[in-house]
């Protein structure tokens, strides 16, 4: 695509270099909105337009290098150990990468050595990023049209979150898009798109267009069933949304498309439902001032600026959901504003509460990193340390005069026995890597603890 | 030197008697045993010769190159095993997603109940009461965002009491700058808030759920997109009314502003009948500059006016603030004009071209005598509201006078004037505009005359 035509204008299509050739075929698969990592040696190296906008992007030096017989091709690289950084840099501006690898050993080769993608990774699949957004869910939307019904289906990849809705016009569409602010949208290529055009201006999330076939809603159906290992949808209530489904079926099928496997974490899809909650257009967010300032100023407080106090990402997700969701039960809002009264009223109770919070982390991120993310033990120890917050808190909670707490009580697992094989496991500071040792502690197993003193025993003559 | 090592060095220096026997390590023959040329005639037939130097031999035997394979496997395998236990923690962990995420769920709740808990404590919030009735009734209410902006216990707070009967529609006058854009974003802020189950800025609130919130607030921010400002506000306003329901409370700041004055004080003046329809009473806060809509209330049961005091002290006007039941005698917009920094040339000017205005009485019969009017004659509501008729009662001379006064051109050009819109500069280069039109008049005229 646009490789070609730079190449051709810079005349080197048919006089490339073997390596050249290699990487035509290997870019040539991927959409425009894509970066082609393509790893030589130490670094990652972008070639033609992908360097000329990275180079941009990253801030980093774009240099030339010879592409055959027809001269120099823009080019720019970064050191494979860092590429995370870089990766979630060009994810933040709204572009995916494909990291190919080297997938022979250079060393045993004669010649090229192949290459594969191994990894895609866009703005709503990159888990390693730490940035801005912990506070917020960062979805992966699907929209579709199914007869005269609008389904929605939305995913978030590290938390495991999935929800569909449906409307019977785009304008609710657009309001929930809004409100989900997803970083991607798996789209049809036709009518969708078009009806959804001011609030994709507003929202500009990746676009990834597909056939309508693959939003097909018996198909999804036959796909949720696999993944989530049912007979049937009926016990999730969202067998009859037929239009959602096809959507939820078409954001698994982009997650495959994309080598995203391994989705364990996933949870059971669930239905935004109308009648429990308020439905809040897009002006009423705005103009209220709900989530973002309307004055463009970044910083400048909001509802939510000010009503967040929570110390933990998933707090902070859930807030935003509160406040995007109002109730209209007014037994279940009155729930919650007993428990929040029974925290008030005992104010060292509520300390106490938050003391234990402070250490715990993204729990819901951590098991979907832990599930599909970069394998690293730090992520393990991360999930211990907010276990044991648990037992904690469920015993200086449970004198609380509140139902809704209560039920927060039962629910919650003090999982002793995973936060104990972690911490008996693990180094308390793991390294980033798990391939290069000093992971596991010592005294878990006997025979590591002797491998590690040959090495250590045999050492001071070497 | 380290055991195994060091004991196989031991055991071989007895052997051999050799007592300066050396095990040692390089590069590449990895252990070897290190002996004298003095002490070679002690070495045993099982040592294997690999090297020979000027002063020593060096040799191996099987045991110590078995160990050293298992020194220098060692680490490989024992990042193989760290790798395989990681496997292993991760796994077991992985078998308890379901446990661990519904343990997450709850910590997130635990998490916005106590950060609500800390919020209501730190900002004095009050827990509202929450009711099935359709009335919205708050005493001492703040606005969330705005409050916090200012020093502790500086915003002014207001009461409310909306409902479907008596108190359903309230139309809000008063300056601008004087608080009426947040006096009603706050209470839709508080009845949000209540409805998420949050504590609200206020000394009391009595909520009855409303099941939506609408709002039009402000000049869209569209017209980088192409589309005109008034297109958008009629359509946000469309919507609203279409989706509406008895149950929702409204909010809507300067409705038709984006138009000719006639054009918008008429279509908020519809649509607040509209609102106000039996059957269809939604709760509603009207903020508005169009001081002909408080004469709504008298026609209207559920209509109230408010108003936002100021106070005049010698030239200057003080904003208190305060939302009380009434309707601003004026709009103080060149009071406003004056804060703003308009040059003291126009100002006077300004409030001389209102003075003059005020007097010639344009807006001498209010809309609704002249919609009683229309009515009387069996025609409907519809507009010009002000404007004397054409062809009307031609006799009438007050009508000529008036009729002659409107289609003059300044006059026409004054009333496309929206002050509240322009900017200084605009302002200044129409004030220049209407003093060349009126001295182009007057010489035209005088030409007039002297033909």
């Amino acid at each position: 695509m646009h490789l070609c035509e730079t190449a051709i204008a810079s005349g080197c299509v048919s006089m490339a270099t073997p390596m050249f050739k290699q990487y035509q075929s290997i870019r040539n698969t991927l959409s425009e909105d894509t970066v082609l990592f393509f790893r030589m040696g130490d670094f990652y190296e972008m070639f033609f337009e992908d360097a000329q906008r990275a180079a941009a992007i990253l801030d980093i030096t774009l240099t030339a290098r010879g592409g055959g017989d027809a001269g120099k091709v823009s080019m720019c690289g970064v050191p494979y150990h860092a590429a995370q950084g870089y990766i979630n840099r060009l994810n933040r501006a709204g572009l995916k990468v494909a990291v190919c690898e080297q997938v022979e050993d250079p060393a045993q080769t004669k010649g090229l050595v192949k290459r594969e993608v191994v990894r895609m990774v866009s703005p709503g699949t990159n888990l390693e990023d730490d940035g801005e957004g912990a506070g917020a869910y960062n979805y992966i939307a699907a929209v579709s049209k199914h007869k005269t019904c609008w389904g929605c289906a939305a995913l978030d990849l590290g938390t495991g979150n999935f929800v569909l809705c449906e409307y019977d016009s785009p304008a609710g569409i657009i309001d929930e898009l809004l409100r989900l602010r997803p970083s991607e949208l798996v789209i049809a290529d036709s009518a969708e798109q078009e009806a959804l055009a001011g609030v994709l201006r507003e929202l500009h999330p990746v676009i990834n267009e597909y056939e309508n076939w693959i939003f097909d809603p018996s198909q999804a159906g036959k796909r949720l069933c696999e993944q989530f290992n049912v007979q049937s949808l009926a016990s999730f209530g969202i067998e009859s949304m037929a239009a959602a489904l096809g959507c939820a079926g078409a954001l698994l099928y982009y997650l495959q498309d994309n080598m995203h496997t391994a989705l364990d974490h996933l949870r059971a899809p669930r239905a935004l439902q109308h009648s429990r909650f308020m439905q809040l257009d897009r002006q009423t967010i705005r103009n209220l001032e709900l989530l973002t300032p309307s004055s463009g100023e970044r910083h400048a407080p909001t509802l939510f600026s000010i009503l967040n106090h929570t110390l933990t990402p998933m707090g902070a997700r859930l807030l935003g959901n509160w406040l995007l969701r109002p109730l209209l039960d007014a037994g279940e809002i009155r729930e919650r504003l007993d428990a929040i009264e029974a925290l008030t009223c005992k104010q060292e109770t509520l300390q106490h509460v938050r003391r234990l919070l402070q250490p715990v982390k993204d729990l819901e991120r951590l098991l979907g990193r832990i599930n599909c993310g970069t394998p690293s033990a730090r992520n393990l120890v991360a999930l211990a340390i907010s276990l044991r917050s648990v037992p904690g808190l469920k015993e200086c909670a449970a004198g609380l005069d509140s139902a809704l707490i209560r039920r927060q009580l039962e629910i919650m697992h003090e999982l002793t026995d995973v936060a104990d094989l972690i911490e008996s496991a693990i180094v308390e500071q793991p390294p980033v890597g798990v391939r290069d040792g000093g992971v596991v502690r010592a005294g878990y197993s006997a025979e590591l603890d002797e491998l590690r003193g040959i090495s250590t025993n045999a050492g001071l003559d070497r | 030197m380290p055991g195994w090592i060091a004991d196989l060095q031991k055991k071989e220096a007895e052997r051999t008697g050799i007592k300066s026997l050396k095990i040692k390590y390089n590069r590449v023959f990895g252990y070897y045993i290190d002996v004298t040329n003095s002490n070679l005639h002690l070495v045993p037939e099982d040592y294997i010769r690999k090297q020979t130097l000027v002063n020593s031999e060096r040799f191996i035997v099987p045991e110590l190159k078995s160990y050293e394979e298992k020194v220098l496997g060692a680490d490989e395998k024992a990042n193989e095993l760290e790798l395989r236990i990681y496997e292993h923690v991760r796994s077991s962990v992985l078998e308890r997603i379901a446990e661990i995420q519904q343990t997450a769920d709850a910590i997130a709740v635990m998490d916005v109940l106590s950060s609500q808990a800390v919020c209501a404590l730190a900002n004095n919030y009050c827990k509202p009461e929450i009711t099935e009735s359709s009335t919205i009734h708050i005493v001492g209410g703040r606005h969330p965002v705005v409050e916090q902006a200012l020093e502790k216990g500086a915003f002014v707070d207001n009461d409310v009491q909306l409902d479907t009967v008596n108190n359903q529609l309230l139309i809000i006058t008063g300056p601008n700058m004087a608080g009426k854009s947040t006096f009603i974003r706050q209470v839709a802020h508080l009845t949000l808030m209540a409805q998420m189950g949050c504590f609200v800025p206020a000394r009391m609130a009595r909520m009855g759920v409303v099941d939506r919130v609408f709002s039009r607030i402000g000049a869209a921010d569209n017209i980088a997109r192409g589309e005109s400002t008034f297109m958008v506000e009629m359509t946000e306003t469309a919507n609203i009314l279409h989706n509406a329901t008895s149950r929702s409370l409204l909010v809507f700041d300067e409705i038709g502003r984006g138009t000719s004055t006639f054009d918008g004080v008429s279509i908020a003046w519809s649509v607040c009948e509209y609102l106000s329809r039996q059957n269809f009473a939604p709760k509603c806060l009207f903020a508005t500059h169009y001081h002909e809509l408080t004469e709504l209330a008298d026609h209207r049961q559920g209509i109230r006016n408010y108003t936002i005091t100021v106070k005049e002290i010698e030239d200057r006007i003080l904003f208190l603030r305060k939302v009380e039941p009434g309707s601003a005698d004026r709009s103080y917009g060149i009071h406003v004009g004056k804060l703003a920094g308009l040059p003291s040339e126009i100002i006077h000017r300004a409030e001389e071209i209102l003075l003059c205005l005020e007097e010639e009485k344009i807006s001498e019969e209010s809309i609704s005598q002249i919609l009683k009017k229309k009515k009387a004659t069996g025609s409907v509501y519809d507009l010009p509201l002000f404007q004397p008729l054409k062809g009307g009662n031609g006799d009438d001379a007050d009508t000529l006078v008036r009729q002659a006064l409107a289609d003059h051109p300044v006059m026409q050009t004054l009333s496309g004037l929206d002050i509240n819109t322009l900017t200084p500069l605009e302002a200044l280069t129409a004030l220049s505009d209407l003093k060349k039109q009126l001295d182009e008049e007057d010489s035209s005229s005088v030409s007039d005359q002297s033909n």
